[in-house]
C-alpha cells in the first residue's frame, strides 16, 4: 500500500494542477496501463481545481495497491449546496463574464463521474468529500 | 536509437549534459559519460551544451558515394529556408548535384502531401485531439513520457521514406546499385538511413549532416544551377509559424521547443486543450526550419519562407497513405503491479535519504535517479558526494 498527501491552499491558483501533476507522475512511474492513466489524471485534475476554486482549502489523500487506487478529496467548506445541480453538465456558479474569460464551463463533477469506477460525494457547509476509486485489472 | 556519439578524450566532466537531458538518458560513471540509447530521443540538448565536443551526431560522408551506381540525394524541405529566394534554391540543388550526385531531389511535394493527409485528418476529427507525428523527437518523447497520448498520434509518416519508395519502385528493373542519401536538417532525421544507423525498415540508405556539406556547398555556390518548383504545402509544414488551414486556424495549437511541447502534452493528457483539435508539435525552434544541422538561424528561415511561399507553385507528390495498424510498442517490462508498486516504495525509501537537490554530481540526473539504481543494485548511497560530505563534517 502506497499512502501520500497533499494539502490545497484555498484559491490558490498558482498552483493549480501542481498536486495532479505529481499523482500522474507518481503513476506513470508505477506503469499503469495509458487509459486508465487517463481516466485518473482527468478526473483527479478536475478535483482539484473544484477545490481550489470553490473551498476554503483542504487535502487530497492518496491510496494505492495492487487492487487499485483510491483518492479522496476533502475540503473544510463551504459545501456544495444542492448536489444533483451541480452534478448537471454545464451547470456552474461561475457567471456568464468569468466563464468567456475560461472559468467553469461546468463539465466538472460529471466529468469525474465518468471517469471514476466508484464515486461517492457527501457535502455539507463544514465540508465537502469526494472519494472516487479506480480498480485496476491486471 | 540514438545518434550521439561521446568523445571521452574531448569530455571535460562538467555534468552540463547530464543535467540538460529532458529524459535522463545520461549518466556519468567511471569518469566517463554514458547514453542510454533506448531513452535518448535525440533532441540534441546535450550536443548544444556540449563545451568541447565531446558529444556529437555525425551522418555518413559522401565517401559512400563511390559504392554506388546512381546516386540520388533528397533533400528535405527545411533545408528551401536556408535560401534567402527561389533563384538560390535553384543553385543550391544545382551545387548539391555537382557533389557527385545524379538526381537531386525536393522532398516539399512529399511534405505537400503529408500535409493534406493531416489536413482529410483533422478535418474528420470530432473527438479532441489528433497530436502531429512529422518529429521524431517528439514521437519518441511521446512514447517514453506520455504514454496515454499515443493513440492520438497521426501514423508517423516521412517524406523523405515515401520519395526513396517511389525511387525504389522506379528503379528496381535497373540493373544498378542505387544509392539514396538525405540530406538531414536536424540530428533526429539521421536513424532514418539504413548505414550507419542499421534502420531495416528504411529505403534510404545513408544520411547526412547538412551542416557537414556546408563547407563545400559554399565553395562551388553560384556555379550551378537546377530547376526547383516547392510545394507551398510542403514549405508550411515545414515552418511551424506558417502552419495552418484556412478555416480552422483557431482549433489548431502549434507548440516548438521541447518545453513549449511538454506543457503542451502535460494539458492535453490532463484534458484541458478544449476547443482544439490538432496539436502540432515540434522540437526545433519554429518547427523544422530550425534545425539543428542547419547554418542559419530559424528566425532567418522563417522570414524565407514567407519569401518563398508568395512564388511557389509546385504541385504536391500523389502519394498513397497506407492505413497501417502500426502501434508505436512501449517499452514496459510487464512486472506485476505489486511487484511495481514495492519497487517504488523501495525506491522512495532511498530518495527520501537522498538530499534532493539534483546536482547530479553522483553522476545521475536526480536523486530520484540515483535512487533507482541503489534499488537495482548499480549505486549505493555512499556514492553520494553531500551524504558523504555531511558524514566528514
Amino acid at each position: 500500500m502506497i499512502e501520500q498527501h497533499y494539502s490545497v491552499g484555498r484559491e490558490d491558483y498558482a498552483n493549480a494542477g501542481k498536486i495532479s501533476s505529481q499523482i500522474k507522475t507518481f503513476l506513470k512511474q508505477i506503469g499503469l496501463e495509458p487509459a486508465l492513466l487517463r481516466r485518473i489524471a482527468v478526473a483527479c485534475y478536475e478535483a482539484e481545481i473544484n477545490m481550489i476554486i470553490h473551498s476554503y482549502g483542504g487535502e487530497v489523500r492518496l491510496a494505492m495497491d495492487e487492487n487499485g487506487l483510491d483518492l479522496v478529496f476533502q475540503d473544510i467548506g463551504p459545501g456544495i449546496p444542492d448536489i444533483p445541480k451541480a452534478m448537471t453538465a454545464g451547470w456552474s456558479t461561475a457567471t456568464e463574464k468569468a466563464r468567456e474569460f475560461g472559468f467553469g464551463a461546468g463539465m466538472g463533477l460529471p466529468n469525474i463521474l465518468r471517469m471514476a469506477d466508484t464515486f461517492a460525494l457527501n457535502s455539507s457547509q463544514s465540508g465537502t468529500i469526494l472519494h472516487i476509486a479506480f480498480k485496476v485489472n491486471e | 536509437m540514438s545518434v550521439v556519439t561521446y568523445t571521452l578524450a574531448k569530455c571535460q566532466k562538467c555534468l552540463k549534459c547530464l543535467r540538460v537531458c529532458p529524459v535522463e538518458a545520461i549518466t556519468m560513471s567511471d569518469e566517463r559519460v554514458k547514453i542510454n540509447k533506448s531513452r535518448c530521443i535525440n533532441c540534441g540538448k546535450c550536443v548544444d551544451v556540449c563545451v568541447n565536443q565531446g558529444l556529437q551526431a555525425k551522418g555518413s560522408t559522401l565517401a559512400e558515394l563511390e559504392y554506388y551506381d546512381v546516386k540520388i540525394a533528397l533533400v528535405s524541405s527545411a533545408l528551401l529556408a536556408a535560401a534567402p529566394s527561389i533563384g538560390h534554391i535553384e543553385e543550391l540543388f544545382g551545387t548539391i548535384r555537382n557533389l557527385g550526385f545524379d538526381e537531386v531531389i525536393d522532398l516539399s511535394p512529399y511534405d505537400g502531401a503529408i500535409a493534406a493527409e493531416i489536413h482529410e485528418r483533422i478535418s474528420h476529427q470530432t473527438d479532441p485531439y489528433l497530436i502531429s507525428s512529422f518529429c521524431p523527437v517528439i514521437n519518441r518523447l511521446i512514447e517514453g513520457k506520455y504514454p496515454m497520448l499515443l493513440e492520438n498520434m497521426i501514423p508517423p509518416y516521412r517524406s523523405a521514406e515515401l520519395a526513396a519508395k517511389r525511387i525504389r519502385k522506379e528503379t528496381e528493373k535497373i540493373e544498378k546499385k542505387v544509392g539514396i542519401f538525405l540530406l538531414c536538417e536536424c540530428i533526429a532525421k539521421l536513424p532514418a538511413a539504413k548505414y550507419p544507423y542499421g534502420n531495416k525498415d528504411s529505403e534510404i540508405d545513408h544520411a547526412l549532416s547538412i551542416v557537414d556539406l556546408f563547407p563545400l556547398i559554399s565553395k562551388e555556390f553560384g556555379k550551378f544551377h537546377q530547376i526547383v518548383d516547392p510545394s507551398a504545402d510542403g514549405l508550411r509544414l515545414s515552418s511551424n509559424p506558417h502552419f495552418s488551414f484556412k478555416g480552422i486556424e483557431s482549433r489548431i495549437l502549434k507548440a516548438d521547443g521541447l518545453e513549449k511541447v511538454q506543457l503542451a502534452l502535460d494539458l492535453a493528457e490532463f484534458g484541458q486543450l478544449k476547443g482544439r483539435y490538432y496539436l502540432h508539435l515540434s522540437n526545433c525552434i519554429n518547427g523544422c526550419v530550425g534545425g539543428n544541422l542547419l547554418w542559419g538561424n530559424p528566425f532567418e528561415a522563417t522570414q524565407h519562407i514567407s519569401d518563398h511561399l508568395s512564388t511557389a507553385r509546385g504541385v504536391n507528390a500523389q502519394v498513397v497513405f497506407e492505413t497501417s495498424d502500426e502501434v508505436m510498442d512501449e517499452v514496459n517490462e510487464r512486472k506485476s503491479i505489486q511487484e511495481r508498486l514495492y519497487e517504488y516504495a523501495l525506491i522512495s525509501a532511498q530518495a527520501d535519504m537522498l538530499p534532493g537537490y539534483d546536482c547530479g554530481a553522483c553522476g545521475f540526473a536526480s536523486c530520484r535517479r540515483m535512487a533507482e539504481e541503489i534499488v537495482a543494485g548499480r549505486a549505493i548511497l555512499g556514492n553520494c558526494r553531500i551524504l558523504r560530505e555531511g558524514n566528514n563534517a
